[in-house]
């Protein structure tokens, strides 16, 4: 590879985002005034907790954890994927769930659990062998899958104190639903969904809450929906970086649904919050989480990013408790070769494979 | 720490000595102490000369979790998960072994099974142990670890054991001189720094 070319590249690429940066610092710098100047914009499609149509007030509005909570509860699952290899003779796939719960307070303890599953599954007609090397379903099928098993040790778990589950990344997985092509396999998908769901909004009258967890999320829910004289190409997490400060959350918002299947779900609700380190966006269930309750989830998640220097650390945990490893992976190939080898199968993979293997010149 | 005990399992094992990994963080026995290295077929005995405690995970380094904390067992308290996130392993160097009944001071003929058990060692096993006076010779001449200090805890123990100790003091430092020909000053820093207590 031509590096001298790659490094022309990337430079030209670094002077350009310098020159967008400084663009926006100008924009930045009169953010609060413009919105204050403009309060009653309205942001079309998005509405506040009033269930109104939101406008730029409810961008200037912000909120403080409360006071530190001693006994609580955190949960996390994580996955991760083995995906099917089609150089081997036979076709499979695994989802590892990684799961986790911290207990803090008076009974401090901890619970590491993982959940390994194969495909195809006979019980499982859905997922049959075309799906699985598609990234995007075996993406939404862990998602669906790490939020079934959170909400089952969730609801397995007894105390009185406040419970928190968290999911990585977004709440429902609707860039992998939007990209399945198998329409059997995601209307499977999404009614999975829509029972875990109701089992979320039952977890939570009782004080167990369940919200996902994005860092420095790339989404434009609120700027795609402004002036676009003040918000020009931002996230929204460059303009909550502006807007909040330190330990601070952003009002909650919710997105009026579009006429897609995936849209179907139950409605999903979003905060932003600065946590001193990067804005996070958190998103829950609509109606599950009220004011008071989301003031005490806020300090459970300031406490878990201090903890984890920067990320919730029960997220972290969860994904170490997920991940399939390099090693894992040559373990699980050569009991592939064993078990194909003890039932007389000649073991091929494809010439490709076997040339990348070698490398002679 | 409860006679006979299973604190533990064999991880990693060679003809003089064996890693093992306790079932629970820092459950293991001082250095310096005597545990059997529980086979089917025969019992083995080993001492500890080394205790590691560090993450499950090669890949993962434990970073410090203060300041802010006034003590360490709050450190603890305000995080559970570190007991599942680091494990305790020791070293464990082979003295003897104990076939129909008989005690032998010697590497065992052939080592314990890996995933073997450990367990701490009822009295009357240790005493049979140390009444052989090839043990102090069979220490002095192996290539273990922290060598005069393991020979001092482990005599220490065993002494601590024992109601009176004078006479006792006196065959080890016989047969240390037996072990180490003209190395006064050894010896005399060995027994100096016997941690003897009163009963």
């Amino acid at each position: 590879m031509e590096i001298d070319k790659t490094v022309k590249y990337i430079s030209r690429l670094a002077k350009q985002l310098k020159n967008e940066d400084s663009f926006k610092a100008t924009i930045m710098k009169k953010l609060k005034s413009d919105l204050e100047s403009s309060i009653n914009f309205r942001l079309e499609d998005i509405t506040n907790e009033q269930n109104d149509e939101a406008t730029y007030a409810d961008l200037l509005q912000v909120n403080d954890a409360a006071e530190a909570l001693v006994n609580n509860s955190v949960f996390s699952t994580d996955g991760s994927t083995l995906e099917a290899d089609r150089d081997l003779p036979i076709e499979f796939a695994a989802i590892n769930v990684g799961y986790v719960n911290i207990n803090y307070g008076e009974d401090p303890k901890a619970e590491f659990d993982s959940a390994l599953s194969f495909y195809p599954d006979p019980k499982i007609q859905e997922i049959d062998s075309r799906v699985l090397s598609d990234v995007n379903s075996m993406s939404a099928l862990r998602h669906v899958m790490e939020m079934e098993y959170l909400a089952d040790k969730m609801e397995a778990f007894k105390a009185d104190t406040i419970k928190l589950g968290f999911i990585d990344g977004n709440f429902y997985p609707n860039f992998a639903l939007s990209h399945i092509n198998n329409n059997t396999l995601k209307q499977f998908l999404i009614k999975r969904l829509k029972v875990v769901a109701e089992k979320v909004i039952s977890l939570a009258k009782n004080k167990a809450y369940i919200i996902s967890y994005n860092s420095s999320p790339k989404s434009v829910h609120i700027t795609s929906k402004m002036d676009s004289k003040i918000s020009s190409d931002f996230r929204d997490s460059e303009i909550f970086n502006e807007l909040l400060e330190d330990n601070q959350r952003s009002a909650v918002f919710n997105e009026i649904s579009k006429d897609t299947d995936e849209k179907s779900l139950t409605p999903v609700s979003f905060i932003y919050l600065n946590n001193s380190y990067e804005i996070a966006k958190i998103e829950f269930i609509k109606d599950t989480i009220d004011k008071d309750a989301m003031g005490k989830i806020h300090t459970l998640v300031q406490s878990q990013v201090q903890k984890g220097n920067g990320y919730p650390k029960i997220l972290i945990e969860s994904h170490e408790q997920a991940v399939i490893s390099q090693s894992d992976r040559k373990s699980i190939s050569i009991l592939t070769e064993r078990e194909l080898n003890a039932n007389n199968l000649k073991y091929t993979t494809t010439q490709k494979y076997q040339s990348k293997q070698s490398r002679n010149i | 720490m409860k006679d006979n005990k299973i604190i533990g399992e064999i991880i990693e094992v060679s003809s003089r000595s064996a890693i093992a990994q306790s079932y629970e963080l820092y459950d293991c026995p001082p250095i310096g102490s005597v545990v059997k290295c529980g086979d089917d077929a025969e019992d083995i005995y080993g001492v500890i000369t080394n205790i590691e405690t560090r993450s499950i995970d090669p890949g993962r380094r434990p970073n410090p979790k203060g300041p802010g904390f006034a003590e360490v067992n709050e450190l603890y308290k305000s995080n559970p998960e570190i007991t599942h996130l680091m494990k305790t392993e020791f070293n464990i160097v082979f003295l003897g072994y104990k076939h129909e009944n008989t005690t032998t001071i010697s590497i065992p003929p052939t080592p314990p099974r890996i995933f073997s058990f450990i367990s701490t060692l009822p009295e009357d096993e240790m005493i049979n142990i140390f009444s052989d006076e090839g043990l102090v010779k069979f220490i002095v001449n192996s290539n273990m670890e922290l060598k005069d200090d393991v020979i001092i805890m482990i005599i220490s123990k065993y002494l601590n054991s024992k109601k009176t100790k004078t006479e006792e003091i006196g065959s080890f430092t016989s047969q240390l001189v037996g072990a180490l020909p003209d190395q006064i000053t050894r010896i005399t820093n060995i027994i100096q720094n016997l941690n003897l207590q009163e009963k």
